[in-house]
C-alpha cells in the first residue's frame, strides 16, 4: 500500500528572498572585495512569536575572533513584512530610530543608505587598517 | 579580589567623581554608559589613581558601554559588539578565562521597544551571544554588568529564553533547567537584595511612571553572575552606592541628585578571584 501524503499544496519557490538571503547577498559582496581581511557572515536564529532574527556581522581575523555586528533584522516567518531594521552602529543617542519596512524595496532602500553611510565606511576602514 | 564598577553617567561630564569612586573602591575594573564626550577625560583621571589603568580596547570604535580596566592589553580581550553589549575575554590568572559582558539595554519607553514582546528579542539574542562566547572560551565563568533597563523581577531577566537570571543562588546553583526538551542555563542575579531597604536607596534609579502601576524605585543597573562564580562572591552582595567622597549622591528626599550627578547610582561589586 503507498505511504499516503497528508501534506497541503505548498512548493519550493525562490520568487521572493527572505530579508536573511538579503543580508547574505551583502555579506558576499561585502567578502568578495575586502573578504581576506575581514569576513561579513549572516547569522539567523528564531525567536519566539514565529519572528526571526538575523545579523550581519564582521569579523576580523587577525584580531583574533574579535567581531563587529552592522545590522539587524527582525521579521516574521510569514510574508517576511513588515520587517525592522536595526542600524547596530548607531550611536547611543539614535537608539530609538530603529526602522520598519513594509517591503523588500523598502528594505534593500534601508539597507543600502547604511550599509554605505560614511558612519559604517568610516568604521569599516578603521577596522581594514586594523586587519591589514 | 576582583572589585567591579559600574555608573550610567547619563552624559554627565563626571570624570572627578569616577575617579574619586575608583579610589574610594579599589576597582580593577570601571564600567561605565550614556559617557559624556571625551573619554580621555576619564581614563586621565583613572590614571592619576593608578597609571597602568587601560581602555577596554581603545583602537575600536567606541561603543554604548565603555571598559577601563587595571590589567595589560593582553589580559583583557574585546570580543564582539553588538548595538547594546560589549563582551570581554579577561585572562587574569590560569584559572579559566572570564567572560565579561557590559550591557546598556535600550529603555522600556524606546519607540520599538515597549512591551515584554519587543524587548525580548534583544535579551534572546544577548543570552545567545553570551553562549557563543562560554562555548569559544571554554568557559562558564561570566559576568554581566550594565545597565539592563529592567528591574530583576521583569520578564526579560527571569524568561527561560532570555537571561534566566533567578533571586535563589541554591537554584542558579543547580546550573540549568529544561522545559519542552531544551535546556536553558542560569544566571543568579544578586541585585534583589538591593529590595525591602527601610531606607534610601530604595534601587538606583528613581522614576515616576505615568502609568496605574508605579513602582517609583527601579534597579535596572546590576550584575549577574554564572553559577560558577557564586562561591567568590562570599558573603558580600552588589551595592549601590550613595557617597562619594564624603558628599552624598542623594537629595535631601533620599533620591539621586541628578544635577550634581547621574539619576543613575553607580554599583559595586567584589569577587573573591585572584
Amino acid at each position: 500500500m503507498p505511504t499516503q501524503d497528508y501534506w497541503g499544496d505548498f512548493q519550493v519557490t525562490d520568487d521572493q528572498l527572505t530579508p536573511a538571503q538579503i543580508l547574505k547577498e551583502q555579506a558576499s559582496a561585502f567578502n568578495e572585495r575586502v573578504g581576506r581581511h575581514i569576513r561579513a557572515s549572516v547569522a539567523t536564529s528564531g525567536l519566539r512569536t514565529q519572528k526571526f532574527r538575523s545579523t550581519l556581522a564582521v569579523m576580523v581575523p587577525s584580531l583574533d575572533r574579535y567581531h563587529l555586528d552592522i545590522v539587524t533584522v527582525i521579521y516574521p516567518l510569514i510574508e517576511y513584512y513588515p520587517l525592522i531594521l536595526s542600524d547596530d552602529l548607531a550611536d547611543e543617542q539614535e537608539e530609538l530610530v530603529d526602522l520598519t519596512c513594509k517591503s523588500e524595496e523598502e528594505f534593500r532602500k534601508e539597507l543600502h543608505r547604511i550599509l554605505s553611510s560614511t558612519r559604517t565606511t568610516d568604521t569599516l576602514n578603521s577596522l581594514l587598517s586594523l586587519a591589514a | 579580589m576582583l572589585n567591579l564598577l559600574f555608573w550610567n553617567l547619563k552624559r554627565k561630564a563626571l570624570a572627578e567623581s569616577v575617579g574619586l569612586l575608583d579610589e574610594e573602591k579599589k576597582a580593577d575594573i570601571v564600567v561605565l554608559s550614556e559617557m559624556p564626550d571625551g573619554t580621555d577625560e576619564i581614563l586621565a583621571r583613572l590614571r592619576q589613581y593608578d597609571s597602568d589603568f587601560l581602555a577596554g580596547d581603545e583602537i575600536l570604535p567606541r561603543r554604548r558601554v565603555s571598559l577601563y580596566h587595571r590589567f595589560s592589553a593582553a589580559q583583557v580581550q574585546r570580543l564582539h559588539d553588538a548595538k547594546f553589549w560589549t563582551i570581554y575575554q579577561l585572562v587574569l590568572s590560569d584559572e579559566e578565562p572570564l567572560i565579561l559582558v557590559a550591557v546598556h539595554m535600550p529603555a522600556k519607553s524606546g519607540i520599538g521597544y515597549t512591551g515584554l514582546d519587543n524587548r525580548l528579542p534583544q535579551f534572546q539574542q544577548l543570552c545567545q551571544d553570551i553562549l557563543r562566547e562560554e562555548s569559544a572560551s571554554g568557559t562558564d565563568r561570566t559576568i554581566v554588568i550594565g545597565d539592563l533597563n529592567q528591574n530583576p523581577f521583569d520578564g526579560e531577566l527571569v524568561h527561560l529564553e532570555a537571561l534566566n537570571a533567578v533571586m535563589d543562588p541554591d537554584v542558579a546553583a543547580r546550573v540549568s533547567c529544561q522545559r519542552d526538551g531544551r535546556t536553558y542555563k542560569y544566571f543568579y542575579n544578586p541585585m534583589w537584595t538591593a529590595y525591602g531597604r527601610r531606607q534610601a536607596p530604595l534601587g538606583t534609579y528613581y522614576y515616576q511612571e505615568p502609568d496605574y502601576v508605579r513602582y517609583y524605585w527601579h534597579v535596572f543597573d546590576q550584575v549577574l553572575l554564572r553559577p560558577d562564580l557564586i562561591p567568590t562572591l562570599g558573603d558580600e552582595v552588589p551595592t549601590a552606592i550613595t557617597e562619594l567622597g564624603g558628599e552624598s549622591l542623594l537629595r535631601a528626599n533620599g533620591r539621586p541628585n541628578d544635577s550634581r550627578f547621574s539619576d543613575h547610582l553607580p554599583i559595586s561589586l567584589s569577587l573573591n578571584i585572584a
